[in-house]
């Protein structure tokens, strides 16, 4: 696969700071744009897995291996991860109010908002990180960013909100609402904000994206980052930090 | 081509009413419906495209359509008040504002803008931002000195205005408006260096001819500001301020009359009388449209004191000095309309004269 050449550097210099090959492969049955995995449990390289399809793949491995490379960053003891006992899922359930639903698609759903709090926050860094080291993908990362705010916009039809309670609607628009203002600001397309506006979310994802400023920007900000935005987004309790190394 | 999100739908009793202006939010179906739609429509308002917005009894639906080349904020606001629709204008600046408290363009326009509707305070403030955050802006002090003069705030408008002048010597407006605000604090005299140096910059400026012309005739200098208010007449033809640089002129030429003698001046008494001799039994319309030939001259500027100055009528066969034709206007006037008021106070030389006339007779 011909990776741009800023990717490739970006691979290379994975590859140097783990001592570990990144392989990055396609998967068309994968439901996100790209994922990674980091070598745990005796895993002898870093998987970065991308949907094909996308004109933008380049953007979507970089902006994993900035993920991982984030990670890598800190000391080995420091690395973490998040975990939820059943008793926490539990909690995220009721605070979500999905206990209306059958106990698997709740605990799904749950799990789903828990990433996306951690995804979202951290997202935020490794795009700033992209659009000033690797400026060449910019036209790449304003594909995708546009292409994920038209998927949030889509999401605010009163058919699909109607679906599910308002706790976990609501936690997932306000997060959708700090990425829209955020990039509404870095593309100069205040536009992008209006219907969050209009749905009353504005306050609570300016409180989202106010805690990106008090938290150091350093990969070693990132737990207190996602864990501020679990707070504020009545997560705290449905979730726990875990060190990476942990099984 | 990147992907924009384009359609967009919510429910309608999910929008926030807060949004709305306090005195909408508690409205309820058809003025809720326009409410939302008016609030949508004004903040998609130079967001570089067109937004559709369809607002329902349940539902909410924008449909965007983006611009090849959008045009900013603040240069459509001000487009709309180069075409004189200064309401639209202004919403459109403060929008801008809004969304970016520093844009200079929005600052500059909006206050100018609110300053000539006399909204001066706010002006003012607008444009002292502007000035903290750009201050070499090549215009801003001049607009925070002419906001601050309408505001009547000389002590504030002067010392904008001198920086403005040492910051570009060369810059007629600076100089005419603190030219004028200096001898509107009785500084005549720096005042007047000023004003003379901005009319040799803006020559054709008639607001600067009219300024020099007051401040001279402040002075004193009659005759210079005659001369001055006489330019201001050329150049503005038949507007506000030549109405009122001929109104100084009378002022001037009437003040001249009476100063002359203190009693009766002979020749107004005599033009009086020969203008009546002039009159005698000739008809009325005729007698109209001399006085009304007279006064259309005059709204080019007839000097009093220029003797030498020849004018010719078409109704008449002779040629007349200003102050004859000036008594003979005065005279058509008491015949045909003793109402009009001509702005010469020559009322009695001319009960003088008809009473010399009268017994002639």
């Amino acid at each position: 696969m011909p990776f741009a050449p800023e990717v490739q550097q970006l691979i290379h210099q994975v590859e140097e700071s783990s001592g570990l090959p990144v392989h990055v492969a396609e998967d068309p049955a994968m439901r996100l744009r790209a994922s990674v995995t980091p070598a745990r449990h005796g895993s002898p390289a870093h998987w970065v897995r991308f949907k094909p399809g996308s004109s933008a793949l380049d953007y979507l491995v970089a902006s994993q291996l900035v993920f991982l490379q984030r990670s890598l960053a800190l000391p080995e003891a420091d690395r973490w991860d998040i975990a939820a006992t059943p008793a926490e899922h539990d909690r995220g359930i009721q605070t979500m109010g999905l206990d209306v639903f059958d106990e698997g698609f709740a605990r799904n759903m749950v799990g789903q908002i828990i990433t996306q709090t951690r995804t979202y926050p951290i997202g935020f860094r490794v795009d700033a990180w992209l659009r000033a080291h690797l400026p060449g993908l910019i036209p790449q990362q304003d594909i995708e960013i546009r292409s994920q705010l038209a998927e949030n916009q889509r999401a605010l039809a009163p058919e699909i909100r109607s679906k599910f309670p308002n706790g976990i609607v609501d936690a997932n628009t306000t997060m959708n609402a700090a990425f829209a203002i955020f990039w509404a600001g870095h593309c100069n397309e205040p536009r992008f904000t209006i219907p969050f506006t209009a749905l009353g979310y504005k306050d609570r994802a300016e409180k989202l994206l106010a805690v990106l400023d008090e938290v150091s920007a350093e990969p070693a900000g990132d737990r207190e980052l996602v864990s501020r935005w679990a707070e504020l987004l009545g997560l705290a309790d449905a979730f726990h930090f875990k060190p990476a190394t942990e099984d | 081509m990147a992907e924009t999100p384009h359609d967009i739908r919510f429910a309608l009793s999910e929008f926030d009413r807060s949004q709305l202006p306090e005195e909408q939010r508690q409205v309820e179906g058809d003025a809720f419906l326009k409410a939302v739609q008016d609030y949508l429509t004004s903040q998609f308002i130079g967001q570089g495209g067109a937004a559709q917005i369809v607002v329902t009894e349940t539902e909410v639906i924008i449909r965007w359509k983006e611009d090849a080349t959008p045009t900013p904020l603040a240069e459509q606001g001000t487009a709309h008040l180069r075409e004189g629709d200064t309401d639209k204008g202004i919403a459109l600046l403060r929008v801008a504002l809004d969304r970016n408290p520093d844009d200079a363009g929005a600052l500059f326009n909006l206050g100018m803008a609110l300053g000539d509707r006399g909204e001066t305070d706010e002006a003012i403030t607008l444009l002292k931002r502007l000035v903290t955050i750009q201050p070499g802006h090549p215009e801003v002090w001049v607009a925070l000195g002419v906001a601050c003069g309408r505001a009547g705030r000389w002590e504030d408008a002067i010392p904008v205005l001198r920086e403005a002048v040492s910051r570009n010597g060369q810059d007629g407006l600076a100089r005419k408006n603190l030219g004028a605000a200096l001898s509107q604090t009785g500084n005549l005299d720096e005042g007047l260096v000023h004003l003379k140096a901005a009319v040799v910059l803006m020559p054709e400026d008639a607001e600067a001819w009219l300024n020099l012309a007051m401040n001279l005739e402040e002075s004193g200098e009659t005759a210079e500001a005659n001369i001055a208010y006489g330019r201001v007449i050329a150049l503005d033809q038949v507007g506000s301020l030549a109405e009122r640089a001929e109104q100084a002129r009378n002022r001037i030429t009437n003040c001249g009359l009476h100063e002359a003698g203190g009693g009766l001046r002979s020749d107004v008494l005599s033009h009086c009388v020969e203008a009546l001799r002039i009159f005698d039994g000739m008809p009325r319309d005729r007698v109209q449209a001399i006085t009304m030939e007279i006064a259309m001259l005059g709204t080019k500027g007839l000097s009093v004191s220029d003797t030498t100055t020849k004018h010719t009528l078409r109704g008449l066969p002779w040629s007349f000095s200003g102050l004859q034709l000036l008594c003979l206007e005065y005279v058509g006037f008491r015949i045909i309309d003793p109402s009009v008021d001509i702005g010469f106070d020559i009322a009695a030389e001319y009960e003088a004269a008809k009473r010399r006339h009268d017994g002639r007779r």
